[in-house]
């Protein structure tokens, strides 16, 4: 499902290049969970920015579900993560002047699917949200918004999932609540996931668990 | 799971009026910017067209008839009056610019009036009020003079405006002189119908009858004055009626060299002074749109960027950059059409209000309803100048890259719009130059209008850029205060150019304003009185001119005297084309209209320049010669060896 060869990321900076990515390998088979951790700096967050498309890679290749994503501009990039891929931000990312349900319907009316609200509601109610339907991400606590941007994440029904520290920015037993979800959801759907985070103890929940450090992946568990 | 729909518009204008849902505080900038400009171009030419409208409503009353003609020096002649006659009541008055006197011995004070005198048909429409309620005919009538019974002396009854009592610090029933006999002024004039029909009056009015003019000596050949013969037709005559008469005045009497006016178009002169107003107004008001439009441009790259997280959000879900573009282009033009809307509210409104609050002191009464093509020219200038202005930041959201939007970093990353936005912008600002082209008599100000604020626009963009430059090679000086401000000023994203245009245009627009102000006072005030004579005598009749130069030369405080002949005429035809039938420049078009000065010499004037042909031979005995101003021939397309055929009261002449 997710096959990268020799990734290399550097950003220009005002003190000169920085190497983010160092010739990065990897292989995710469909349907399996991959956990990534490793400290702050070490490129976690990139690799998923660039595994969906949001970072362009300064070189190397990279295939999600079929498509080489070198020879697509950001329009395909954008087609291709509305069919595709899933994204769970640390800190939520829900469009403050929306509804949960008009958040999680986004997805699918950006896919053109017509029934959006309807799967929307299916989808907050799945997630112990059904009474939470018109409130506004400010009305809303961080386990509540996370849960709300975990349905905006499946709700297309992507065959790939990114978290990028879904449990980041809540607390231990909130994240647990969070992560059980995520897992739940991912497996009922076979979902391919990849899971970014700081905790070994998280990363334990997925099939596999890489480890990072200045770029490159050390150790693949 | 359904179908799938391509994304559209429709998904875009819903997801726009979501994003609204954040409230307007982001927008106010954009809206006051927007709300200004557009009020004041619907306002003025709403306010105008309700001035113009108000006078082609009150065209009787503003002319005193249906139809006006129009005697210099002479009355009809019998002929004349009997066709004149033929149409209903005819009433005649006379116009003429003279002085009125008021004090004893040394103690005189003289004062410029327009006189105009009256029959007793006068008004034929409208109504004269007076300040003591009497009527006219009571208030101009002549009594015999207590104080000089014995000699059969008369007091003439007159009435004035307040402005006359108040320049000669007198009362209602005080004794003036005018020519050769003594006015009492019986009474203020509230309400004169026709007071504006020969444009904006230069002199307080001095009614009087038609035996008093002539009573006080002023009636003399070769004075200024103006006959007028006013027509009051049957109720059921229209414009066909008047055209007719126009026609058959034409054709009956073609040497007549009467000026003919009819109700259609009571006051000319007034119409076209509104008319550019209203243009020069609007011109100030579009240069605040554009002004403002600066504003524009920074208040939605402010919002664009309060907005990127929302803007990163719908791309990492999929959106594509057009598809955000279209988005917010929806919530800008909802924007836009809510300030065009209040804007075109209060400028349509303007007109009622102003009658409401001024409507007392205005000479014409304002006709407020709602004037489509004043309101379409402020909508279109609006929308044009707002989307000219926001298409570029909105054009960046297309253009700038998901990772700039994640990190924040807009003002870091500023993209170029693509080709399509560049080119509606372009298409924008053409509409802007069309639009005011469009709407302005004088093409020559508008395209000098454009030319101008395109220059200073160009001036304080480069301007902002060198102050930059000049900032970042300022090197790190000690005092943090001066660090700071200069660090403020080379940041990413810094204002400068934003500050630069926003001030310079208005700092610009405020001057040229002041300097149109000043440079007329000092024309008027400073320049003229170099140039020109202390005093100007006309009317000097050829018998009194050598009492005249005698004594003024006697005055110790003279140092000069000139004297020209000067008679009065219409250009009737140039190269017999008849005056209506010619098309010249618009700044020469007046001397078409109404009489003009004309002098003759055998020496070229000393003060002039000849700029072609050669002054005729002093002892020169051959068809008439006429040398003329040569801005005036350009506007009116003549060169040496055209003829102008001027009319004098006797007829015209070839020259």
């Amino acid at each position: 499902m997710i096959r990268i060869e020799n990734l290399h990321v550097t950003l220009p900076s005002r003190a000169g290049d920085v190497n983010i990515l160092r010739g990065i390998d990897l292989n995710v088979p469909a349907g399996q969970k991959l956990g990534l951790i490793g400290p702050s700096g070490s490129g976690k967050s990139t690799l998923l920015m660039v595994l969906a498309g949001l970072e362009p890679p300064t070189s190397g290749q990279i295939e999600v579900a079929g498509h080489e994503y070198t020879k697509m501009s950001e329009d395909d990039l954008a087609r291709f993560r509305r069919q595709h891929i899933g994204i769970v931000f640390q800190s939520f990312h829900l469009v403050p002047t929306m509804t949960a349900m008009e958040n999680v319907a986004l997805p699918l009316e950006l896919a053109g699917l017509g029934d959006g609200f309807e799967v929307a509601a299916a989808l907050l109610d799945e997630v112990g949200l059904g009474h939470r339907l018109d409130h506004y991400p400010a009305q809303m606590s961080g386990g509540e918004q996370q849960r709300v941007a975990i349905a905006r994440a499946l709700s297309a029904n992507p065959p790939v999932l990114f978290a990028d520290e879904p449990t980041g920015n809540l607390d231990q037993a909130t994240g647990q609540v969070i992560m059980n979800l995520l897992v739940k959801l991912a497996e009922a759907r076979q979902t391919t996931l990849v899971l970014i985070t700081h905790d070994p103890e998280l990363a334990q929940r997925c099939d596999v668990v890489a480890t990072m450090r200045d770029g490159k992946i050390e150790t693949a568990a | 799971m359904s179908q799938q729909n391509p994304i559209g518009i429709g998904l875009a204008l819903r997801l726009a009026r979501r994003e609204l849902r954040g409230g307007l505080s982001g927008f106010r900038i954009f809206l006051l910017c927007l709300i200004l400009g557009i009020t004041t171009i619907a306002a003025v030419g709403s306010l105008s067209s309700a001035l113009v409208a108000g006078m082609g409503a009150q065209g009787q009353s503003i002319l005193g008839a249906d139809v006006d003609f129009r005697l210099t020096h002479r009355q009809a002649f019998d002929g004349e009056k009997t066709w004149l006659d033929s149409f209903g009541e005819v009433s005649q008055i006379a116009t003429m610019r003279t002085m009125v006197r008021h004090g004893v011995n040394n103690d005189i004070q003289s004062v410029l009036v327009e006189a105009k005198s009256v029959d007793a048909a006068y008004p034929v429409y409208g109504e004269i009020v007076l300040s003591t309620g009497a009527s006219l005919a009571d208030a101009l009538r002549t009594q015999a003079d207590p104080r000089a019974r014995a000699k059969g002396g008369l007091i003439y009854g007159a009435v004035a405006e307040q402005s006359l009592l108040d320049r000669l610090e007198i009362n209602v029933g005080t004794l003036v002189t005018l020519g050769q006999i003594r006015v009492r002024l019986n009474a203020v004039i509230l309400n004169e119908p026709d007071r504006t029909a020969g444009g904006f009056p230069l002199a307080p009015r001095l009614l009087l009858s038609s035996d008093t003019l002539r009573a006080a000596g002023l009636l003399q050949p070769g004075s200024l004055i103006n006959y007028h013969y006013r027509l009051k037709l049957p109720a059921s005559a229209g414009v066909p009626e008047m055209l007719q008469i126009r026609a058959e005045a034409a054709e009956k009497f073609p040497e007549a060299g009467w000026r003919i006016r009819d109700r259609s178009d009571a006051s000319p002169s007034l119409r076209r002074f509104i008319e550019r107003l209203g243009l020069f107004l609007t011109l100030v008001g579009l240069t605040a749109l554009v002004v403002g439009g600066v504003g524009v441009g920074n208040a939605i790259t402010a919002y664009v960027q309060k907005r990127s997280e929302s803007i990163a959000i719908m791309r990492a879900l999929g959106a594509s950059g057009r598809f955000i573009f279209y988005v917010y282009v929806a919530q800008i033009g909802a924007l836009t059409l809510l300030g065009t809307a209040i804007g075109l509210a209060l400028g349509a409104a303007t007109p009622g209000a102003v009658k409401l609050f001024f409507g007392a002191l205005l000479p014409v009464e304002i006709i407020p309803q709602l004037y489509p093509e004043p309101l379409l020219a402020a909508a279109g200038f609006g929308i044009l100048s707002a989307a000219a202005f926001a298409l570029w930041p909105l054009g960046q959201i297309e253009k700038t890259p998901v990772t700039a939007l994640f990190r924040q970093s807009l003002g870091e990353v500023k993209p170029r719009p693509s080709r399509r936005i560049m080119l509606a912008i372009g298409l924008c600002f053409v509409g802007l130059a069309g639009l005011a082209l469009l709407i302005s008599e004088r093409r020559d100000v508008a395209i000098w209008f454009g030319i101008g604020v395109g220059l200073s626009y160009l001036a304080f963009s480069g301007a902002a850029r060198l102050i930059v430059w000049l900032a970042k090679r300022a090197g790190r000086p000690r005092q943090p205060e001066l660090r700071m401000a200069l660090s403020n000023i080379t940041r990413p994203n810094a204002p400068v150019k934003a500050v630069m245009l926003s001030m310079g245009l208005s700092v610009t627009l405020l001057s040229a304003i002041s300097m149109v102000d000043g440079n007329i006072n000092r024309q008027i005030g400073s320049d003229l009185p170099e140039r020109t004579p202390s005093f100007f005598f006309l009317d000097v009749q050829s018998h009194q001119i050598d009492a005249f130069v005698e004594r003024a030369q006697a005055n110790k405080a003279v140092r000069r005297v000139e004297t020209s002949p000067f008679l009065r005429g219409q250009i009737l035809a140039i190269n017999d084309v008849a005056s209506a039938d010619l098309t010249p420049a618009p700044e020469a078009a007046w001397v078409l209209r109404g009489d003009r000065g004309l002098t003759y010499s055998a020496e070229a004037p000393s003060g002039g320049e000849l700029v072609e042909g050669s002054w005729w031979a002093s002892d020169y005995d051959g068809p008439p010669l006429i040398s003329f101003d040569v801005d005036l021939a350009k506007g009116l397309g003549i060169g040496i060896g055209d003829t102008p055929i001027y009319e004098k009261s006797t007829g015209p002449r070839g020259v």
